[in-house]
């Protein structure tokens, strides 16, 4: 399925859950993603890209619980939190900061375990999956845009975005589809660069072509116009929008009202629960800065 | 906070403590790295300094004379009379030697025994276990190695020849000799006085004299002397300690100094695996360095930084790995050393060695760190904020398989690539080394070829026949071998072997030349250290020769050779003289076969030609404990340096995997599976493991071989060769560790959660 990278009408898919954006805390809401989520279960097919029901969710959480540390100093992160996302459908994810976000986009890519709840994605189990099952599920199904991009810093721009193109059991024509996104976000002219000689705008759009170079059902991006200017922001968030429109699922992580007022649905992460939001970007981050590029060793 | 030197020390010290404390669990690399380098020069500094200074070490504890001078029997008195006039003598001790005496105890015997009496204040032995003898005419000082062979104690029965049964008293040790069974006999000492007593005789002649030089340094004024004052005695022979020491060192000396060899390029080794482990660590710190700058510390404060840590990490590591090397290396030495005679050092001796070491590696562990730090830290704090060690574009193509992608991600460090590269080559190198080494030692017991002998079989043919013994398939060169004895026409009695061979004489025979030349013409001779020493020859003086029932000859010294026949007491010439003098000299034909030829065919050819071949027996027939002790002694050292080649190989592989842990997740974020990362752990391994294993080929066969050789070529000539079995073992050898422990990392790494790998990097 080759990737129309214009921006296409919206699709049918995009209105289809908003009531499930109800207040999570409510026993019914968490109820009811748990029977959308069977549903979809009951319905799935085993390869939900060959034959993808339109309108089976791509990605179902419920129940997710995130605990750090034991006993006196445990902190609950994330507490019965409950998500799903259809394809078509861009969500947004607010929150201060510190308060679990990238947690639990790590949680629903399957890079971390919850500590109760399950994640599955495409039909496709995440929680409980075996390590090799996890790997071909983000390899084929996934996308991941990291906070911090974690590109490698010993190869080129390029050689980074068709990184997941090397794996043995990548799809095919994802070499392509690396080049074609290189072109759209505008970074031909630095596709040989390493990754110390990209501005931090750079290296966040290879991040984000990586995410999308092999043609994931679902994508989670982590603050993936944190280092970019409006024009910049503006191409990534079509595309985004766009991969949504196709027929993905977008979760997305931000700050800013720009990317909000692109998503379908705003959901606010507070004391460890997804609040619904239909709010402006001002009203709901309390500390919009992005969090520095960390250095270490 | 004091102000002053000793604060800013404190401030710098406080300082390093709390950032190693933050890294604790990455400080395991480097601590490994000193353990390693100070295990090798543990063992080799403990095993290179016994085994060269035991000779001196057990020659003050015996408190060995300068001169030992042998003669027929004589009145004590009448020769008391000549050797008190001698220059510069300090003291003597008279002796009585009396040789093929039976010895037994515990049921075992041996015919040659050696009885030697005594009853001077000065003896030139020490006693290592009971005490000395007195005055009864029952009491027996045994030597060491009987002692050790036999496991006699003080208190044990022997009998001495037709003396009878005496009671041991005491175990003693003198260099002067060999011990049994190395050597093929062993000393008994008995007293003068109390055998007078005890047989009810008088007072019977002397063999032998003692002398202790007053200065040591101009033996040789006391030696000339007494050359010159012998006058009447007869058969006299002379020993002097340095020549003791250059017939010790004959034997043993090729071993010693292969060991010494070893000591120092394992000590380099171990200096460029501090270096190379300093820079991998400030290299791998640079970002937090880079911090440290951008935050206002100067260029002296980040190298003082990296200093303390790293002398902080390298100061327990050291110890550990010096104490555990010496203690390691402590057995076999003292085996090694047993049966020369000599002494292991004392334990005290040792840790003050051992001590300095300590310094010194700690020292230079500091200062490697501190260099690197220094060249990181005049580097702008943004270029290493931006990529550390990665310089300029990486290479272009971003096609290929994961292994090569495994192997471009090692490579792209440049700096720790290289380190690694190069320690690793050297350790493998020096394992090649080692091997060689070992075969070596192995031929050495059955090949005397090694030993300066080059033909290893001699058939009874007369001279005319070589050119039908040379068609036989299997021999390469076949020629007459003629060997005489004769004595010294100059320090009457003095007896020497003369060897000769038309032609070149190295063919057959090469000993290692100490000095001068080899021999050109009829006229010249290269001798033996032992008849140099003896008879007093350099290169330049005449040696005359007393043929039995002949006239004298006389030669040209022009070379002197470690020879080890006879105690080195032979000359090499040429045979024309010889023949001249000597119409009815015959020899037979020496032998040098083809490399691995078929020794059951040549016996035929030669039994075709009616001659039966005799085997050449290895120079060493009686050294096996020698030889198996020494063996184990460079087993140890192969092991030690094996330990490194296996740490600095951990160490390629945490470049790839625990120190990318974060690469790791992102790979893993990606969809990289278990099998995915063996494969790209396995191709970083590679592109270490490939390039070092060839490098260490080239190492080997043009550094370290050519080096060794030439150390040791004053004892032997040495053919040092890797064989090709040698080179695969160590090839599968790497590429099997590769294998196992790529697949282990890979599985360790695919255990953990992804996301630990990805907050590891992130903070
Ligand atoms: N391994 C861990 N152990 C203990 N606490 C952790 C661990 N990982 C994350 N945390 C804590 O979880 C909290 C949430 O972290 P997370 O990265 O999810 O925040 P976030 O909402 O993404 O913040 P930001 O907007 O700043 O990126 C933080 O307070 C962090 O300290
Ligand atoms: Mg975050």
């Amino acid at each position: 399925m080759p990737l129309k990278l214009s921006a296409t009408e919206p699709s049918i898919t995009r209105v289809w859950p908003r009531w499930l954006a109800a207040d999570t805390r409510s026993r019914g809401t968490i109820w009811s993603v748990g029977v959308v989520c069977a549903v979809a279960r009951l319905t799935r097919v085993t390869r939900l890209r060959t034959a993808h029901q339109p309108s089976a969710p791509v990605l179902c959480a419920s129940g997710l619980r995130k605990v750090y540390g034991e006993g006196r100093s445990a902190r609950v992160l994330l507490d019965e939190v409950a998500l799903a996302v259809a394809p078509g459908e861009l969500v947004a994810v607010v929150g201060r900061s510190g308060s679990g976000k990238s947690t639990l986009l790590h949680l629903l890519g399957g890079l971390d375990h919850p500590d109760a709840g399950r994640v599955e994605v495409g039909g496709r189990p995440v929680t409980g999956a075996s390590e090799r099952e996890l790997s071909a599920l983000r390899r084929e199904s996934i996308g991941f845009v990291f906070q911090f991009f974690h590109l490698l810093p010993e190869l080129d721009g390029e050689a980074n975005v068709l990184l997941p193109a090397r794996l043995p059991g990548a799809p095919a024509g994802a070499d392509r589809r690396g080049r074609a996104l290189i072109d759209r976000l505008g970074l031909r002219s630095v596709a040989r660069l390493a990754p110390h000689q990209l501005s931090g705008g750079e290296q966040q759009r290879f991040a984000i072509a990586r995410a999308l170079v092999a043609d994931p059902l679902l994508v989670l991006a982590d603050e993936p116009i944190g280092n970019l200017d409006a024009a910049a922001g503006s191409v990534v968030l079509d595309l985004l929008r766009s991969s949504a429109d196709e027929g993905r699922a977008v979760v997305m992580v931000t700050h800013q009202a720009e990317a909000t007022a692109r998503a379908d649905r705003v959901l606010r992460l507070e004391h460890g629960r997804l609040f619904p939001t239909h709010a402006s970007g001002a009203a709901i981050t309390d500390h919009a800065e992005p969090a520095p590029r960390p250095v270490s060793e | 906070m004091t102000s002053g030197p000793l604060g800013v020390l404190r401030a710098i010290l406080v300082d390093a403590i709390r950032g190693l404390r933050a890294r604790r669990g990455r400080i395991g690399l480097p601590v490994r790295t000193v353990f390693a380098a100070s295990l090798v020069l543990g063992v080799v500094t403990t095993a290179a300094y016994a085994l060269a200074t035991g000779f001196d070490r057990a020659a003050e504890r015996a408190d060995l004379p300068s001169v030992i001078a042998r003669f027929a029997d004589e009145d004590r008195s009448t020769i008391d009379a000549r050797v008190r006039r001698l220059p510069n003598l300090e003291a003597r001790a008279y002796r009585t030697e009396f040789r093929r005496v039976p010895l037994a105890a515990r049921g075992r015997h041996l015919r040659e025994g050696v009885v030697q009496v005594a009853d001077d204040a000065r003896r030139g032995y020490a006693v290592v276990a009971g005490r000395d003898l007195r005055t009864r005419g029952d009491e027996a000082v045994i030597e060491a190695g009987l002692a050790r062979e036999w496991r006699l104690r003080p208190g044990d029965r022997i009998t001495v020849g037709p003396l009878g049964p005496a009671r041991i008293v005491g175990v003693a040790l003198s260099p002067d000799n060999v011990a049994y069974p190395l050597a093929r006999t062993a000393r008994v000492y008995l007293s003068r006085r109390g055998l007078i007593r005890r047989l009810g005789a008088g007072d019977f002649p002397v063999n032998l004299v003692l002398l202790w030089a007053r200065d040591d340094a101009r033996t040789d004024v006391l030696l000339s002397q007494a050359r010159g004052s012998a006058g009447a005695v007869r058969g006299l022979r002379f020993t002097t300690r340095t020549g003791l020491r250059t017939l010790v060192e004959q034997g043993s000396g090729l071993v010693v100094s292969l060991l010494v060899a070893f000591a120092f390029v394992a000590a380099s080794l171990a200096g460029l695996l501090l270096g190379a482990g300093a820079r991998f660590e400030v290299q791998r710190r640079l970002p937090a360095t880079a911090v440290r700058r951008a935050v206002g510390a100067s260029p002296g404060a980040v190298v003082a930084l990296h200093g303390a840590e790293a002398a902080l990490v390298a100061a327990p590591a050291a110890a550990a790995g010096l104490a555990l090397g010496g203690a390691l290396a402590a057995g076999p030495t003292r085996r090694a050393l047993e049966p020369l005679n000599e002494l292991a050092p004392e334990t005290s001796a040792l840790a003050i060695l051992l001590a300095g070491m300590w310094v010194l590696v700690v020292a230079l562990a500091a200062l490697a760190a501190a260099a690197a730090a220094w060249r990181a830290a005049h580097r702008p704090p943004a270029q290493l904020l931006r990529g550390g060690d990665l310089r300029g574009a990486p290479p272009r193509g971003a096609s290929g398989g994961l292994a090569l992608l495994g192997a471009r991600l090692v490579a792209a460090h440049r700096v720790r690539y290289l380190s690694l590269v190069t320690v690793l080559a050297a350790a493998a190198a020096v394992v090649l080394l080692l091997l060689a080494l070992a075969s070596l030692l192995g031929s050495l017991r059955d090949d005397p070829g090694t030993l300066g002998k080059r033909y290893q079989l001699t058939a009874r043919l007369p001279a005319d026949r070589a050119p039908e013994v040379e068609a036989i398939a299997g021999v390469r060169e076949a020629a007459p071998r003629y060997e005489l004895a004769a004595v010294s026409a100059t320090a009457l009695g003095s007896p020497l072997r003369l060897i000769a061979y038309p032609g070149d004489h190295t063919r057959f025979e090469a000993p290692a030349l100490a000095d001068g030349r080899r021999l050109r013409s009829d006229g010249e001779a290269e001798v033996g250290a032992g008849l140099a020493e003896a008879v007093g020859l350099r290169v330049g003086s005449t040696l005359a020769v007393q043929p039995p029932a002949a006239r004298e000859l006389r030669f040209r010294v022009v070379g002197i050779v470690r020879a080890l026949q006879d105690e080195g007491r032979v000359a090499y010439v040429r045979p024309r003289r010889l023949a001249a003098a000597l119409p009815s000299l015959r020899g037979p034909l020496a032998l040098r076969l083809e490399p691995g030829a078929d020794r059951e065919r040549v016996r035929r050819g030669l039994a075709a030609l009616g001659a039966e071949p005799r085997a050449v027996g290895g120079a060493t027939g009686e050294s096996r404990g020698l030889l198996e002790a020494l063996a184990a002694l460079l087993r140890l050292v192969a092991l030690t340096v094996s330990l490194v080649c296996a740490s600095s190989l951990a160490q390629a592989l945490a470049l790839a995997a625990a120190e990318r842990r974060g690469a790791v997740a992102a790979l893993r974020a990606l969809g990289a599976d278990a099998r995915a990362l063996r494969r790209l752990l396995g191709g970083a391994a590679a592109a270490v493991v490939l390039p070092a294993a060839a490098l260490a080929l080239v190492l080997e066969g043009f550094v370290l071989s050519p080096v060794t050789e030439r150390l040791v070529a004053g004892y032997a000539d040495l053919p040092l060769q890797t064989s090709l079995g040698q080179v695969g073992l160590l090839i599968g050898v790497l590429a099997l560790s590769i294998g196992a422990a790529s697949a282990w990392t890979a599985r360790a790494l695919a255990r953990e959660p992804v996301v630990a790998g990805l907050r590891e990097a992130e903070a």
